[in-house]
Formats: structure tokens, sequence, C-alpha cells
């Protein structure tokens, strides 16, 4: 029951990490269109300059929730930065292209970015430190500690405070009705006197906060981080986002903990060696069962 | 352009100068040192980082001007529209591939050339040129289903491995050899295409790229994890191609050695597999050229351009879809059993999802549907890292940066299709 | 009494009993009963909303209705159930249509777009294109030569190598005639065929469609908000409001057909 248990924990954080991304991912696409190839780097530069600056301030001294709040602004408003350049360099010139180029556009963003910091950094693992297990006022966690680390309980609450907040933004702020109506028609959306760049600029910026809080989350998490983590992860954050329907931000979530779960489930009953693949065969069969994804709409096209 | 333009376009660099030195600075001047767990400064690259940060915003401004683009034309210069390098290299090689296609004479000499390239040149060349052959075959298989079809496949490498496992596994376990493998291996390929076509039929656009990117990661993951397929050792000492059961390097080496001047170091394997790919490239040539203008062809540009209008033509678009699927991935197991018995070991990194990419790129580089777009594509994408110094990051971080390039300032590829 | 039950007409080359079609909440059409008569020209009128590109969708079995029958008869004696048909079987089986929003293969020529309005009357499949044998060669350059005949009296003499995309408005709605016509269907039907040309392209139309069905033994079926036209093409008319078929006969008994004129000019 207890392995049962720490499995079930594994997942949500797994799957509450995925959904940070997974939910970049959707936004975007229900705005532009656009599978933002390169949204996996911007969690991995997150997760970079996360540590960069977790090792600068614990070096002057900070610690705690003041340390772990600063590299998370910090991580975010740099990821912030990277998001916002690659929309106006790869993607904002080819918004009346055809499908294929600006997807083209993105992997090579993506292997770009990756060996960006590959090169100015190290192609080696580098580790990361400890910024939750040790934060005051956690201590009350230790009875469960060998079910849920402090780090899991960190990440599963934090992830679900930022779901508030997020919610509270599409439902409740302009900005999040301008988003859903550039989703809905951006045609329609402009003609009401929404600016177009305006709304897709925003969404980038708020997909890439959330990456870079998952990225730091993720440091965190496992303790070690390369210039590679960006890939995998962004592409199982999209199946993730794919499997709750493209575009729905609900659905990601879903999608992420499903995939989450399945992940760690697989891993823990039957091998670590097939935890990747579950992912992908999930994708497969669900889409094959349905191809709109689990909370996407099929969209009636006009003929 | 007008030196004035020119002075404006130094000028307008430095906001986004500023801008990337502040995006990218952090990274580039900080490094985190693996050993000791801290924050350096590096302060060489301080340097670096200004002149880079200042040479890209300038390029990106004087490209987005000369390619005309609308955030171009608000300043002062006339557009100098089509005055991109690109556009000309492009402009220049279509021009030339176009008057040189009537000539019969021109593709004898072309072919002529090909046949006895291996025996003027050293093994280095040859397995470079082998190299673009093999990727020329794969593109004109990816191009039936992304170029010609329209269905965006992320997972092609998988089809190309599954050739290449099917030889060496084949001839492991069976010791089964090259000319009943290379069917097979096509066949293998065909199959699997099938295989995977049948749940996609319903899906279009980015759901069928995503699927077929998972698709191809399945594959690579089982074939790392799997133990009959040796796992991430992979498998080596894979049979050369036969050649009528002799020994080509004993037979017919020392006779070309001392009258033709062959490459003493050339192993004459090699060279037969040279001649087998660039045979299934004339061949696929041919069939993908005859291809593009038949009724199944059409049938593919149908379903390309708009998926209700073909079916309103009557097209069926299952079977269409299944056919393109099947043709390609068939394309890319025969290239897949060659690339095994050229390289005499694969193991599954071989068949990644950056080796996809690879293949897309050749296909949308040359031009979309364009046959000599492809050979040029091909061409360009194995060649050019032979001359590109510096380590193989530097390779991708060059290959990754003139990918967006590319698509930004001339997305239709370097050829159009010429009709 | 419904047309079809006209004695001197024989029996309707395709007619629905009862067909109707639900999307979520709204009924989009409602127990529509029809008849289309062998060799005329039928128009389908009605508001904008009223379910005409619905019925032509279940026609050519872009959807399939919800409950109803469709019945085809190709020739005297032969029946086809169409109800759950597809779009591209029914094509194979002589039923071809335009597009209210002009659907072209854009990026592919002028010639290229009526070759594959052809595809249903090929037959060479993949061996054929991967040999080359004698007969797709053949069948090839017959297909060529349809196509180019058919363009040449469609009058795009020189405009053949011209991508689809470039042509003029008038012309991209022409050329969709025209693909649809490649195909020798049995019934050509018409989404909005008049919707905006401008005078003298809608009489060069209306030319186009007395032409192809006095030529060929082609029944005409289209929608049509260009009362002058309908009026002056159409052999019989069917009204259509909220999904309902409110009236049917002549286009001169329909002018004069309270319901229909209320359903235009709204009641008082």
């Amino acid at each position: 029951m207890n392995f049962f248990l720490e499995l079930l924990v594994g997942g949500l954080t797994k799957g509450g990490i995925y959904a940070l991304i997974a939910l970049g991912y959707t936004m975007v696409y229900g705005i532009i269109a656009l599978i933002n190839f390169a949204h996996g780097e911007i969690y991995m530069i997150g997760a970079f300059t996360g540590l960069i600056a977790s090792l600068f301030f614990s070096s002057l001294g900070l610690t705690g929730w003041a340390l772990l709040a600063l590299v998370i602004m910090v991580a975010a408003l740099w990821a912030a930065m990277y998001g916002l350049t690659l929309e106006k360099i790869a993607y904002a010139p080819l918004r009346k292209a055809s499908r294929l180029s600006p997807l083209i556009s993105a992997i090579g963003a993506s292997i770009f970015l990756q060996n960006f910091v590959l090169l100015t950094q190290t192609p080696n693992y580098l580790l990361f430190p400890d910024l939750a297990s040790d934060l005051p006022g956690l201590s009350f966690l230790k009875p469960i500690a060998h079910l849920a680390s402090p780090i899991q309980v960190c990440v599963i609450v934090m992830v679900a405070l930022i779901l508030a907040v997020l919610t509270f933004i599409l439902k409740k702020t302009w900005t999040g009705l301008a988003m859903r109506a550039v989703s809905q028609d951006p045609l329609m959306a402009q003609l009401t006197g929404i600016n177009l760049n305006k709304v897709i600029a925003r969404t980038f910026i708020l997909g890439s906060v959330l990456a870079a809080i998952g990225g730091v989350l993720i440091g965190c998490a496992t303790r070690q981080i390369d210039s590679n983590i960006g890939f995998l992860a962004g592409l199982k954050a999209f199946t993730a986002a794919v499997l709750g329907g493209v575009g729905s931000a609900p659905g990601a979530v879903l999608g992420a903990l499903i995939l989450g779960f399945a992940e760690s489930f697989t891993a823990g009953y039957f091998s670590g060696d097939f935890e990747d693949v579950v992912a992908f065969v999930l994708l497969t069969l669900i889409l094959t069962i349905k191809p709109s994804g689990l909370l996407g709409q099929k969209i009636a096209q006009k003929v | 352009m007008s030196l004035k333009a020119l002075k404006l376009t130094l000028v307008k660099a430095w906001p986004g100068a500023l801008w990337l030195i502040i995006v990218a600075g952090p990274l580039v001047i900080l490094r985190v040192n693996e050993i000791t767990g801290r924050v350096e400064f590096v302060a060489e690259r301080v340097v670096k980082l200004l002149v880079g940060a200042f040479l890209a915003a300038f390029l990106w401004g004087l490209f987005r001007q000369l390619s005309g683009s609308p955030e171009g034309r608000k300043g002062n210069p006339p557009p100098l529209k089509r005055l991109g390098l690109s556009a000309l290299i492009g402009a220049f090689i279509s021009l030339k591939v176009n008057a040189l296609n009537k000539s019969r004479l021109f593709w004898v000499i072309v072919a002529l050339c090909l046949l006895f390239f291996p025996l003027m040149t050293s093994p280095y060349a040859l397995k470079v040129a082998t190299s673009v052959l093999i990727y020329i075959a794969l593109g004109l298989g990816l191009n039936v289903i992304v170029g010609l079809s329209g269905l965006l496949h992320l997972g092609f490498a998988a089809f190309y491995g599954v050739g290449a496992y099917a030889y060496a596994l084949l001839g492991h376990y069976l010791g089964w050899g090259f000319w009943v493998c290379l069917p097979l291996g096509g066949l293998a390929a065909a199959l699997l295409g099938l295989a995977l076509g049948l749940p996609v039929i319903r899906l279009t656009g980015d759901y069928l790229a995503i699927v077929t990117l998972g698709f191809g990661e399945i594959f690579r993951l089982l074939l790392t994890n799997l133990d009959v397929t040796f796992g991430p050792r992979g498998i080596g000492q894979i049979a050369p191609p036969g050649f009528f059961g002799l020994d080509l390097n004993q037979t017919f080496k020392p006779f070309l050695e001392a009258n033709i001047g062959l490459n003493p170091a050339m192993d004459l394997n090699k060279v037969w597999i040279y001649l087998i790919v660039l045979g299934l490239v004339a061949l696929s040539v041919k069939v993908a050229s005859r291809l593009e203008n038949s009724r199944l062809g059409r049938a593919w540009l149908a379903l390309r351009e708009d998926e209700i209008a073909a079916r309103a033509a009557g097209v069926n678009i299952a079977f269409t879809k299944l056919t393109a699927l099947a043709l390609g991935s068939f394309f890319a197991g025969l290239a897949g059993v060659i690339f095994a018995a050229q390289i005499t070991f694969i193991n599954p990194p071989s068949f990644s999802f950056m080796e996809s990419i690879y293949i897309l790129v050749i296909v949308v580089l040359g031009g979309q549907g364009s046959i000599p777009g492809i050979i040029l594509g091909a061409t360009i994408i194995t060649v050019l890292p032979e001359f590109l110094r510096g380590s193989d990051n530097y390779r991708l971080l060059i290959f990754g940066g003139l990918l967006v390039l590319m698509m930004v300032f001339r997305p239709q590829g370097l050829l159009k299709r010429g009709r | 009494m419904l047309p079809s039950d006209a004695p001197t007409a024989g029996n309707p080359i395709l007619s629905t009993h009862n067909l109707s079609m639900r999307f979520g909440g709204l009924l989009a059409l409602s127990e529509v009963s029809l008849a289309v008569k062998r060799g005329s020209i039928t128009a389908i009128i009605g508001p904008n909303g009223a379910g005409k590109t619905t019925l032509f969708n279940c026609l050519t079995g872009l959807n399939n209705p919800t409950s109803g029958l469709i019945t085809y008869r190709p020739q005297e004696g032969q029946t086809v159930n169409l109800t759950h048909g597809s779009l591209d079987k029914a094509a194979r089986l002589g039923l071809a249509r335009t597009f209210q929003n002009i659907r072209l293969f854009n990026e592919l020529t002028v010639l290229e777009n009526v070759l594959i309005g052809l595809h249903s009357r090929l037959k060479a499949g993949l061996w054929g294109a991967l040999t080359g044998n004698k007969k797709t060669r053949a069948e090839e350059a017959l297909a060529l030569e349809l196509a180019n005949d058919l363009l040449q009296k469609q009058g795009f003499g020189d405009l053949t190598k011209v991508l689809a995309k470039n042509l003029p408005y008038g012309l991209r709605k022409r050329l969709e005639i025209t693909r649809a016509l490649a195909a020798q269907p049995t019934i050509l039907l018409l989404d909005e065929p008049a919707a905006g040309l401008n005078g003298g392209e809608a009489q060069d139309l209306i030319k186009l469609i007395r032409e192809v069905k006095s030529e060929g033994n082609l029944t005409i079926i289209l929608i049509e908000h260009d009362m002058s036209l309908v009026m002056s093409v159409s052999d019989e008319v069917h009204a259509l409001e909220y999904g309902r078929l409110i009236a049917s006969g002549t286009p001169a008994a329909i002018q004069r057909d309270e319901r229909v004129i209320k359903a235009y000019l709204g009641e008082e």
C-alpha cells in the first residue's frame, strides 16, 4: 500500500510539472495554432537561470523561502524574455506562412537553444542545490516523509496554486478574455480592437513563466539538470496537451496528470525501461480512439 | 542599398543588440563550474557577447530589409525584394537545372561521372557521396508523404531504422544475405507504415505530426530497451552485399589498381554499395517523377491542398494516405538496408528524432515537392557539416539557427517546384 | 402532392424522405422530403441559415443525416441508398459539387485542378503509377486531352499553367464548376454559383448552366440567392426555411407562394 501511495505521489509530482509545461504549449496552440517546439528549451533555460541565480544568491548568504522565491522570480523573468525573443524572431515573421514553416522554425530554435546552453555552460550534468527540503515551517511534513518528500509536497502545492492563479487570469482578467477571444476567432477579435501581437506576446510570457517554474521545481526534485532535459520534457508535455485536447487548459492539466501517473506506475510495477514508451503509446491509443483529445472540442467545419 | 540606409540599419540595430545582451548575457558570461559548484564570471566572453549581439541584431535588420518583409519596409529604404543571398543562389541554381533538364547529353555525362566517381576518389569522399545518395533516397521517400501528400511526418527515421535493423537482425540470427534482405527491409518498413497509417487515417495536421513523432520515439526506445536488438550496444559486423559470391577486393582490386589507378585504400565493397545506392537513387528519381504526373500523385497533391475538395472529386482519402505512407516508408526501408551494409555497425541513436528532422529538412530545404531540390538539400545537409569546423555542437547550433533564418527569409525552399 | 408523383416525370433521380439533420441543439434540417426530376434544373432557395448547404452536404455524403432517407437512381431501374454515403463515394457515383466558399487546389495549376476532377473516371493505381506501363500512359494521355479540351471550351485557353490561386474571382468560380464537370457527373450540385459575380459573369453562368444541361444528360441542383437567375434557369424550385421545406413548385408558382414571400420579407 505504501508503495502504491509513493507511486501516486510520484506521479502527481511528475504530472504537476508536465502540467506547467503543457499549459504553455496549449495556450500558444490555442492562440496561433503553432506547436511551439522550443517550449521545452524555455523550461530548460528556466532551470539553468534558476541554478545560476540560486548559486549566486546563496553565495550572498540568502536561504530558505526568500532564496526559493528569488530564484523562481529570476528564472521566470529570464524565461519570459527568452520566450518573447523566440516569438519575435522565429514565429512572428511566419504568421501567414504555411503550416510547415513555423514548425521547422520552432525545431531549429529548439536545436539552437539546446546547443547554446550546452556550449556556454557544460555538456555534463550539473548539481542543482536542494532549495526545498530545509524550508523553515515545513517540519510538520516529517511524519509523511516516507511517502512524500518535502519537495514533492512543495511541487504539488505550488502547481495547485499556480493553476488557481492561471484560472483566475484566464477567466477573470481582460488579458484572459482577449486570449480566449483570439483563440476562438483571431480575425473577429482583431476587428473588436484586440491587439493580436500583444495578446500573443502575453501568451508567450505566461507560458514561459510557467515553464520556468517547472524548470526550477524539477531541478529541486531531481537535483540535477543538463541541457538535454528540455527535449524529452517538452515532448511529453506536448503529448499531455494533445492527450487532453490541444487548446484546452483543463485538458492539458488532465493529460499531464494521466501521463504522470501512467509513467510512475509503469516504472514502479513494470520496468523503468519502459517509462518513456508509455507516454507515446498512450498518446497513440487515445488519439486513435478520440482524435480531438480527451477534453478537446470537435470543431465543425464550415464548407 | 544606399550607404544612408546601411547607416540607418546600423543605428537601428542598437536596441535589438541591447535586448540580446540582457537576454543572453547571464548564460554567456556566467558559467557554473561543475566541479566546485560555483558560478564563475567568464571575462573573455564579454567582448564576444557584445560583438555577437550587435552583429546578430544588425544582420537581422539587414536581412529583413533585403527580403522586403513588412517590418523592413517600414523604414526609409525601398524594399529590394528577392535580393537576399539565398534567393540569388536559389534563382541561379533553378535556372541552371531548368536549362539543363532538356539536354540528354548532360544527363549521360552526369551518369558517367557518377558511375566512375569511385575510381577517381578517396575512401572518405566515397563515404560522403554514399551518404548523400542515401539521404536523397530518404528525402524522396519522405517527399511522397510530406511534400506531395502534406502529411507532416516527424518519425521517418524509424522506418529507415526498420530497414537497417531488418538486415542486421536477419543477418545476425539467420545469416540471410543483403539481396534477400533488401526487398524484405523495404517491405517491413512499408508494412509498418501501413500499421502506423491505420490508426492515424482520421488525424490531420499537428495531431498526425505528434503521433508520428511519438511512434518514432517508441521505436527508438524499444530498440534501446529490448534484448533482441542488443539494446544500446547496437549490432556490428554487418555483412557487405554479395556480388555473385565473389570477394570483390581479392578478385578485382589488383587489376583496378594496376590499370586504372584506383586508390589503394579503397574498399571495393564500399564501391559496390555506392553503385547499388546510385542505382536505387536513379530508380527513385524515375519513379518519383512518374508519380508526380499520375492519377495517384495528383490525388496526393489534392489531399495536401484541400481534403474536402479532394473527396468531392472522388479521391478515397484512406487509400491515398495509406499508399503515401507505405510507399514513402518503403523507400526508407531500402535506404536503411543499404545504410546498415555501408556503415557495418548500427545502434539506436542513428534513428533518433534528430535524424527524422534532418530528413525533413532535406525535403523542405530544397523546396517541397521538387526532386532537384531534394538532391540539393541532401547534398547541403551531408556535405556542409564536413566543412564546418569545431565541435558537433557548434555545427548543431549553426544548423538550428540556419533553419530559423531559412524559414523566415526563404520558406519556400531554395528551389521552387517546376511545372 | 409531391413533385415525384407527377405522372410524366418518371422516377426522380434523387429524392429525400423525411430528412433531418441535428447539430447538437440545432435542427438544421427537419423532415425534408423532396424529389429532383431527371434532367431538370432544380433550385433550392431560402433565407440564410435555412439549411440549404446542410441539405447539399447530406446529399453528397459530407454529412450523414440524423434520420431520413436519401435515394439516388443513377439510371432508370437502378436504386442506390445514399443516406449513409460519403463525399468521395457520392462523387464516384456521379454526384459532383461545388462549394459556397470556393475550394480549389490553390497551389496547383488550372490544368491539375481539372485533372484531379477527372480522378473518378481514371483507373490507374499504385502499380500503374510506379511502372508507368503502356495502359497507364495511354490513360494519362487521354486524361490530358480531355482536360485540355474541357478547359479550351470553358475559356481557360492560355491559363492552363496558371496556379489556381492566381486566378481572378470569377474565373475561380468557373474553374470549380469546370473541375466538377470533368467528372462527367450525373448530377451537378452548385452551391451559390452566382454569389459575388458581376452582371456579365452571371449572364455567362446562366449560359454555361443551360449549355452543360443541354449537352450532357445532366441534372443540375443549385442553391442560389439571385432570384432572377433562379427564375430564368430552373424548372423546379424548393424553398427552405428554418430547416423545413415550405414550398415546392415551378418558379412562377414559388414567386406567388405566400409562405415564401413571408419567409423572405418577414411578417408584419
